[in-house]
């Protein structure tokens, strides 16, 4: 199966499971709910996790001086600094790791963040 | 035999019921499972008592622990115990009836109390319009929760497994909270710049008699734990986090954002002004809120609520329970937290001066 036969089968699960939504229980929605919920996520790192983990690294490097280092190790040392007051209130630090959380959110819960930067 | 318990189960849960009650004979009318309890399992019970104090028809709540449990969270032996003393010292909670014993009726303890009705749920709760006078329900809100302050758990036996007060309660959370973060297999840097902020911000350790000297704290006291009918308060519930701690940090988890569901600008729980809640507290426990402290454990509620969600997301991602609520809590819950903690702790709201920091 190719990725966009996946995205395809998961777009129509996922519109099936907005149909049966509106002719259910409340115990059913909120299940149906969680589990569109689960495939919408799953929709976004399909379409869009390999961009959003590039623009990551991205955002990661600026604060690595080892070019080679992967972005886990990055975090890693990161926050061995900041624990150690090393980086107190930096704001470059900031910067990434504020935008970090944008893009990962960007795939768990885009919603969220549209409610916050309203 | 129910969907909820075996023939053996509800047997034994039988006599148990006439045990207690002083009744002969016990019929179980109906029984299911309520709502939420990632961590305990509520079974609604309707019974009726053929005699006894009892007597008549009833609805209980028998309230038994799930598969797994989160860490930090109370037994049903201790919970019981906590919502008796809550119970007894005016404190809106389900009456607590009996508690029974591993092997009693279940392999593991759990305990009944009376069932009320209402609505605790948090995304109806904060719906505008929801609550015809908002302010008088955060008034009671704030109220009981001075009153829960006020419990002398020192003093209570029942009570000892709390063990002793902590020096200071902020510094405890923070090194829990980063040992936790030391056992999990990837690095979460935005929690890690909230708990240095917090540590540097943190007010110094109170003296004991002022207003944050340890307390018993319920730590779960939120939109979304407790009961509401007619746009009235009846009830408190979920105590398996109760402990000591600084009573502002149960006002900075009332207060915090992540817990306002619907009602984000209405700062107290997503129902009401802020105003109302402190005035409520300040009422009943004839102490002044620290304000600035209350914002500083709302940073710390934040970053407690994405402990949590971890170790919910682990409970699933282990193999230990196939849940998606949990697996989604787990994914989706850190990236909101990491996202707020941040906007919380910009760069302009470090203070680094020690002199500048609340308490000094």
């Amino acid at each position: 199966m190719t990725q966009s036969d996946a995205l395809s089968l998961i777009n129509l699960v996922r519109e099936r499971l907005g149909r049966a939504k509106d002719a259910t229980s409340s115990l059913n929605r909120y299940e149906i709910l969680l589990a569109s919920a689960a495939l919408d996520i799953s929709l976004r790192e399909l379409s869009a996790g390999d961009e959003a983990r590039a623009g990551m690294t991205e955002a990661l490097a600026r604060l690595s001086p080892d070019a080679h280092q992967s972005p886990q190790a990055v975090l890693v040392n990161i926050s061995q600094k900041i624990r150690k007051g090393q980086l107190d209130g930096d704001p470059a630090i900031f910067e990434a790791l504020f935008e970090v959380a944008k893009i990962n959110l960007g795939l768990s819960n885009p919603k969220f963040l549209e409610i916050e930067t309203d | 035999m129910s969907d909820y318990l075996s023939s053996t189960e509800e047997q034994k849960l039988r006599d148990y019921l006439v045990h207690r009650s002083g009744a002969k004979r016990v019929d179980i009318i109906e029984v299911h499972r309520l709502d939420g309890g990632a961590i305990q399992e509520n079974l609604s019970l309707d019974l009726n008592f053929d005699a006894g104090p009892m007597r008549g028809r009833q609805s209980f709540v028998l309230r038994r622990d799930a598969a797994t449990k989160v860490l930090a969270s109370r037994s049903r032996e201790q919970e019981f115990n906590l919502l008796k003393a809550a119970w007894d010292a005016g404190v809106k909670v389900p009456e607590p009836l009996w508690l029974g014993v591993a092997d009693e009726v279940f392999a593991r303890p759990f305990y009944i109390m009376r069932k009320i009705s209402g609505e605790a749920r948090g995304h109806i709760l904060t719906k505008p319009g929801a609550i015809d006078d908002p302010n008088a329900l955060a008034r009671d809100l704030g109220i009981q929760l001075a009153r829960i302050h006020k419990i002398p758990a020192k003093e209570l036996a029942g009570l000892s497994f709390l063990g002793e007060p902590p020096e200071d309660p902020i510094i405890c959370d923070i090194a829990a909270y980063r040992a936790y973060l030391d056992s999990c297999p990837l690095a979460y840097p935005a929690f890690e710049w909230g708990l240095r902020w917090c540590e540097l911000h943190a007010p110094q350790a109170p003296s004991s008699g002022a207003p944050s000297a340890p307390v018993l704290l319920h730590r779960d006291f939120r939109t979304g734990n407790y009961m509401v009918e007619d746009g009235r308060l009846v009830g408190i519930l979920d105590w398996e986090f109760a402990s000591w701690g600084d009573p502002m940090s149960d006002l900075g988890w009332f207060c915090a954002a992540c817990w306002r569901f619907n009602g984000r600008e209405r700062e107290a729980g997503g129902i009401a002004s802020r105003e109302a809640f402190y005035e409520g507290y300040e009422l009943e426990s004839g102490t002044s809120v620290d304000h600035e402290n209350v914002l500083i454990w709302e940073v710390m509620a934040h970053l407690r609520w994405a402990i949590i969600a971890l170790q919910q997301g682990a409970r699933f991602s282990e193999g230990h329970e196939l849940s998606l609520d949990l697996a989604l809590t787990g994914r989706i819950r850190p990236d909101e937290l990491s996202y707020a903690v941040l906007q919380m702790t910009r760069p302009d709201r470090w203070s680094t001066s020690a002199a500048e920091r609340p308490g000094s």
